[in-house]
This record gives C-alpha cells, structure tokens and sequence, in this order.
C-alpha cells in the first residue's frame, strides 16, 4: 500500500499543468542541446558523443540544483502555511515518517524530470565514444549530486518556517558548499596529507571526483568510489536535518511564530528607520499588527542578517581565505590571470542581480496577497513611497551583499584593473564604469521584480519568473558570440577590462538596454502606481 | 479519576512566559469550557495537550497516559482541532478524510463506511464530492470535526471552534457538541464567546496572563464566587404584591424595578429559584412571566480577571 502522504503528494503533482510543462520543457531543452552539439554537415567521426554526454551532464547537474530545492525545500515550510501540518503531526504518523513520504514524493517527481533528459543521451550515445562505464558514472554523480541538493533543501526545510527563506536558504548552502565548504575542507586535507590531484582539490571536493571521473576513463568501482563524498555530505545534511526537525517539532521554542531574542543591529537600524518615517509623518499605529512595506521586508528578508551570523562571519571569512591560498600566492599581484576579477564580478553581481530580482519579486507578491498593501493604500502614502519601501529592504540587502562580495573580490579586482590599466586614471574609470553598471542593472533588476510580485501575486510563480528574466538575457550572448553586446553580465566584464574592442553602437546600444527599460519602468510604475498597490482610480 | 489532568504546567516560549503553573482537572464524558482573553495562555495549554509542545515544567496526561512519555499513545486518544486550520484544497471532502484516515491507519476495508458515517454525523454527506476550498467557514469547522472523529478518539479539543461562524453555524455546532458529549466524548473547547460557553459547559476554567484564576465545575464556582443570580418576572396588572414586599421573601439579595418588569437577584445555589417561586405563589401574585438567565458567566470572568482582562 501506498503511503499516503506520499500518494498526496504524488497525485497534487500530477494533476498540475505546471509539472507536464516543466517536464515537456526538460525533454525539449536537453534534445535542443544535444542537437546544437552534433557535429553540422555530414556524418560525425565518432567520439562526439562523449563530449554531449558531459554537456547533457553539466545541464542536468544545474538543473538538479535549480529545480530540487524548489521541490523540497518548502516540504515543512508548505505545510505550515497552509496550517496543516499540526493536522498531521497529531496524528500517530512519526514526524521522521512523515518527512520521508514527503521526501519521496518530491524525489520521484524529479526522477521523472531527470529521465526526460534520456532521450538525449540515447542520442549521444548513437553518435559513439560513449561506453556503458562512462554512462554508469555519469548516472551515478548525477544520483549523488541530486541525494546531496535534496539533503542540503531537507535541512533548510526542516529549519525554516517559511517557503522563500527555506528556499534561499538552501541555494546559499549549495552555493557556500560548491564554492566554499567543499573546497576548502579539500585543501584542509591537502596540506595535511600532501595528496596533491592534478589541480590543487583532493578527493574530498566532490566537483572534482566528478570531473576528474569524466576526464579519464575508469573502473566503474573506482569512478562510483569517487562520488562517496557526495553520499558523505548528503548524510550529513540528513543528519542534521532530522536534529532540527526533533527540535523543531517538540519544544516550544521552535514550534511556532517564537522567535529567540538576540540582539540584532539589523534591529537597530529598523527602529531609526521608523523613527525617520515616523517623523515624515506616517502614523504607524494605523496599522495595528503591520509594519511597512520596509519594515516588513527587512524584518522577514532571509539574508540581511545573514553577515551577523556566526556562520555567515565564518563563511566569508573562509571564502577571502580561500581566495588568498588559490589565487595570490601562485600568481602573484602583477602576473595574475586576465579575467579572475571579471569572474568574481560576474559572479557577486550576478547573484546579487538573482537574489534582488527573486526577493522583491516574492515579497511584492506576498504584499499582495497577505493584504498589507491594501492596508497601505489606506494610508496618506504615496503609491511612489509605498513601492520605494518595499524595494527598501531589497535595496538594504542588495547593498550587504554587493559590499560583501567585493569585498572578497576586491583584491583580484584592484590588482587586475590596475595591473591591465595603462595609466591610473583609465583604471579609475574602469572602477566608476563598474559601479555605475552595477547600480543601474540593479535597479532595472530591483523594479522588474517588484513589478513582477505585484502583477503575478503568486509568490512562487512571480520568484520562478523574476529568476528566469535575468537569465533569459544571458541565452543571446551563450548562443552567438555576436549578441554579446545583449548581455548586461558580458556588458560589466567589458567595464571592467575598461572597454576594450568596443565599437561606440554596441556600447550605446547595450547602454540603452538596460537604461531604456529602467526609464520606462520606472515611468509606467508612475503612471499606473495607484492601481498598482490596488487604490481605486481616481474619479 | 479525572480523564484529562494538567498538573503545575508551564510553558516557556523564549523568554516569555505563556503559561505558569497551570492545573486543572476534567473528568470523562465532561464538556471543558477554557476562557480567557488573547494571549492567556489557552492555546499553548490545549497544543500542550495535543502534544505539540513540550511542557518546559509540570506534567499533562491524558487517560493516564503523559503527553510528554507517550506522545503516539496521547495522539490515538485525542482529535485536535486547532483555531486556525488548514486544508488541502485540492481535494474533496471525501477525499480528504480518506486521506485522514489512511494517515490514521485505518484499514481499507472500514474507511467507506466510517467516512459516510461521520458525514452523515456532521450533516456534510450533501457536500462529499464537493472541493474542500469552495466550502463555507462553517462547513469547513464541521470538515474539521469529522476529521478528528475518525479514529474515534475520546477527547477533543477544540481551540476557538465557534470563530467567525454565523449565529446558525454557531448554533449548528453547539448541537454538534452535545450530540458528542452524549456519544460520550470528552470535550475541551476554548472560546472568547462566554454566552456560547455557558449553555454547553459543565465545567470551565478561566486563565489570565498564563495563570489558571478558577478551574471546576460551573457551579461550584459561581458559589465560589458569590455571584448572584437574576430571574426577570413580569406582574399581571391590577395585583397586590410590591416589589418591597418581594424584596423582604427569604434569599432575595435586591429587586431592581425595569421598564416593563422586575429583576429580581438570587444567590447562586440551586434552591433558590425555586423557594422565589414558591415565595411568589405565597404572596398571591400573578405571574404573567417568570425568566431565570443563565448564570453570568460575564460577571465571573470580569471579576476574576479584574482590570487585566480588559
């Protein structure tokens, strides 16, 4: 028999359109990739097939990581805003049991998911090259990747009380995992044992067992004995997360709304903040239960503290650690590698482009449906000043984060700009380029996803759609080189290399790209900000 | 023995202190009204005993089973419907108790007959293949109450149940109650609305800032408390007896003169309706109406929790 969670949860998956769109996409995406691959004009030399494999490989490894957390992370979180999980846990269902059913449920909708991308490995596997070892192993870190994401999204299920914190949660720890933990603990252990493979990571570093597994062909035991610290991780995670859930379920600080008193300077800071609105006039108290849009987002934005955290201190310290022991000490400050600061500019401001667009997006969305904007629309506030607040709290975590980041990438930054720089005004001007880039694109990112939360009022369609808009226009520049122009990211490297081989058209052109959406934006949200934050039309 | 036992509870959220040292007693096949205002601590006593939190001191048991020691043992014994609930809106109402009932391990075989007969119980059979999100407030609390009927546990408990329901639904699920109680189940219900409470308990326990002020039966506190009773009586034009001389009868405490009639206040005990009847056909009067209220739960709960309640 079925457990009956499980066949719940089975059955509400199925019976969405969603599910069959994403799954219809997944096939189409993999077999659109794999036929981009095949060699054009004539029949292929044979080989060509290993090398789509791993690319198929690659996609399906992001797309775990993109798609699982969504899946798995709001498990705990889901139920407890729909206010049914007290229904279940009072049932004589063991809270582990329930878990698991859950967890099964989410896993076989993303089996299903992953087997759409067969198909495209049949057809690598037809092209040749590709041997049934290979396939195996591929599988298998695929199989291990996934048990890793789902294990990682289970913690943060377990530990968070609502889907978007769950949800960012869990891609935090992925991204502080690959880039971070695990890399680290496989330095930690090269210096210890002096096991040195190929590029600097031991065994430890998962990515790297995968990798190394696909460079070279080997025994299947030997390449599956390599995804072990996947497993490793993954359990964990599921340790950890069966800890949080025991507490979380039975003593009463973790079991509702109670939150535990620290002291907090984010704290702080939102009181001076509603000192400030206080004193411009705005009667807080008509809102007896609310706060304002700012308030409210900075109270419940899952990352601005995250700096004051003792983890968060220990993750970045770890990071510029990192940073120093791979980079500094084997290149130096003058003969560095063309493009490490491009990378970690790419990177900081790209996930801080993400993570605004995704915040506001789920927040504007949220303030639609919890029914605060109504209740601002009640108050003397502007429709201008109501969405400024709510981009505030965005905007104070867009500025943490951007400020951490560089924070770590400053060193590669500095010395490369001033290192590729002729003169030291042109490296100025490369850094005001940066910053101005910067501050534009993220505000274009800010706006659109606030105008997304607030037009979709779905907080997990509207987050879906804002993560996917900045990203759609990176897939001109991915495709053809001739569209880089199109790419704000691309846009930020030419910036920061102090626009080089850039004609006066494709810098205008990739200016207004992003200025001209910004304007008009910010123009329509002017107009149309009554109806926007739902105040009835004049007259 | 008591069914139901809270001994010296407390329990800690943090630094704040929702409930201290509470203790009452209930025994079975008895209806449990729990009073208090927002924030008493109510809540976290009944979660206490669904066993959703964990007592930070005291103890709790249920048929004499510790919340705390056997929490699975407590949970087949107790059907939890707490004030704000959630439903899976994309199922039916048959649906979903099945779906509860597989959760609650009930063989296949029983689950049709048992489902149709707690809908037939809570009058929802019309609406069992109807989707649980297009259900009125009303429909959904009874939904609830079928839910937890389903494994047939022997004591419910019932956080804020009559909450923005109409007077009918309130009314509706007032019967429902009593139709429980009679099928012997033993009954906790919390509820803001004391007129509600006064006509379904027969034991109460009224809670202030997380200290139990008075726990037993409904009776007993009312002498406990002194309170008085009032029966409005209405005279048939052209009598002789005065309201002086009612107020000089045996065990009346005072007569206030109203617009169209007299109300007269009685000590609280359960005589005293009766000697006033008597004493009335004793002087000769004429009744054209004769009305005992309830007892004032109001008054109690004011005078227990005092400047605080407010």
């Amino acid at each position: 028999m079925i457990p009956p969670l499980l066949a719940r949860d089975c059955a509400a998956q199925a019976a969405q359109p969603r599910t069959w769109l994403l799954r219809t996409a997944y096939v189409g995406a993999t077999l659109a990739v794999a036929a981009a691959l095949v060699p054009a004009g004539g029949r292929p030399a044979g080989g060509e097939g290993a090398a789509i494999f791993d690319t198929l490989l690659d996609l399906q490894m992001v797309g775990v990581a993109l798609v699982l957390p969504v899946l798995i992370a709001p498990l705990v979180a889901a139920e407890e805003e729909r206010g049914t999980l007290d229904l279940v846990r009072t049932s004589p269902l063991h809270p582990r049991s329930f878990l698991l059913q859950l967890l099964a449920g989410r896993l076989a909708g993303m089996a299903l998911l992953v087997l759409g991308g067969l198909p495209a490995a049949a057809l690598a596997y037809s092209l040749g090259g590709l041997g049934p070892e290979r396939i195996a192993g591929g599988l298998g870190a695929l199989l291990a990747w996934s048990l890793l994401v789902a294990a990682v999204a289970l913690r943060c299920a377990c530990k968070h009380h609502n889907v978007r914190t769950a949800l960012l949660r869990t891609y935090l720890w992925l991204a502080l995992l690959v880039a971070l933990v695990m890399p680290l603990a496989g330095a930690g252990w090269n210096l210890a044992v002096g096991w040195w493979m190929g590029h600097g990571f031991c065994w430890l570093y998962p990515w790297s067992a995968y990798a190394h597994s696909l460079g070279q062909v080997e025994p299947l035991p030997v390449a599956l004995a390599r995804l072990l610290p996947f497993l490793l991780y993954a359990s964990l995670f599921a340790w950890w997360a069966l800890r949080i859930l025991d507490r979380r379920l039975h003593h009463p600080e973790h079991a509702g709304a109670a939150v535990r008193r620290r002291w907090n300077p984010e704290q702080v800071w939102q009181r001076h903040r509603l000192h400030r609105l206080a004193e411009r006039g705005l009667d807080l108290h008509l809102m007896p239960g609310d706060r304002p849009l700012a308030w409210r987002e900075l109270r419940r934005m899952p990352l601005v503290t995250f700096h004051t955290h003792p983890l968060g201190i220990i993750a970045l310290g770890g990071l510029a650690l990192y940073i120093l022991v791979q980079f500094l000490p084997q290149v130096g400050w003058v003969q560095r590698q063309s493009g490490a600061s491009s990378f970690f500019l790419v990177v900081v401001v790209g996930g801080t482009a993400l993570v605004t667009t995704a915040s506001l997006a789920a927040a504007g969305a949220g303030d639609r449906t919890s029914g605060i904007l109504r209740d601002l629309a009640a108050t003397p506030l502007s429709a201008g000043e109501v969405l400024r607040q709510g981009r505030a709290g965005a905007a104070a975590l867009r500025w943490r984060v951007t400020v951490a980041g560089m924070a770590i990438a400053a060193p590669a930054t500095v010395g490369e700009i001033l290192h590729q720089a002729s003169t030291v005004p042109q490296g100025i001007c490369s850094v005001v380029l940066v910053a101005a880039w910067t501050w534009l694109w993220l505000s274009l990112c800010a706006r659109l996803g606030q105008l997304l939360g607030l037009m979709v009022q779905s907080p997990a369609a509207a987050l879906a759609a804002a993560v996917v808009a900045p990203l759609a226009l990176e897939i001109p520049a991915l495709v053809d080189d001739n569209f880089a122009w199109l790419s704000p990211l691309r846009f930020l490297v030419w910036c920061d290399q102090g626009l080089p081989d850039c004609s006066p058209t494709r810098l205008g052109a990739g200016l207004a790209l992003v200025v001209l959406p910004l304007a008009l934006l910010s123009w329509w949200q002017h107009r149309h900000g009554e109806t926007l934050i739902g105040r009835p039309a004049a007259g | 023995m008591s069914f139901v036992m809270v001994d010296r509870l407390h329990v800690r959220y943090g630094g704040v202190l929702a409930v201290r040292g509470v203790s009452f007693a209930i025994p079975r096949g008895e209806i449990f009204g729990f009073i208090g205002p927002n924030g008493a601590g109510k809540s976290s006593t009944i979660r206490v005993l669904a066993t959703l939190v964990r007592p930070s001191s005291g103890r709790a048991a249920v048929g004499g089973v510790d919340v705390v020691e056997d929490p699975l043992a407590v949970r087949r014994l107790i059907g939890y419907v707490p004030d704000e609930f959630g439903t899976y809106d994309d199922m039916s109402v048959r649906e979903y108790l099945h779906f509860f009932a597989a959760i609650h391990a009930i063989p296949v075989a029983r689950r049709t007959r048992l489902v149709a007969d707690v809908l037939a119980l809570t009058d929802l059979g019309a609406k069992q293949n109807e989707p649980v999100a297009g259900l009125s407030r009303g429909m959904k609390q009874r939904l609830a109450i079928s839910r937890v009927l389903l494994h047939d546990p022997e004591l419910l408990l019932l956080d804020e149940p009559a909450s923005g329901l109409d007077p009918r639904s309130r009314i509706e699920m007032r019967e429902l109650l009593k139709e429980l109680q009679r099928l012997g189940k033993t009954i906790i219900i919390s509820s803001h609305i004391l007129h509600e409470l006064a006509q379904l308990c027969s034991h109460i326990g009224i809670i202030d800032q997380g200290r139990m002020r008075a726990a037993g039966h409904i009776d007993g506190i009312f002498r406990q408390l002194e309170l008085l009773r009032v029966v409005h009586i209405q005279l048939a034009p052209g009598g002789t007896v005065t309201p002086a001389a009612i107020a000089a009868l045996p065990g009346v405490a005072g007569v206030d003169e109203q617009a169209d009639r007299l109300a007269v206040r009685l000590p609280a005990d359960d005589g005293a309706v009766d000697a006033l009847f008597a004493g009335l056909v004793g002087l000769g009067a004429r009744l054209r109406m004769f009305q005992p209220e309830a007892l004032d739960m109001e008054t109690a709960f004011m005078k227990l929790t005092g400047a605080e309640a407010r």
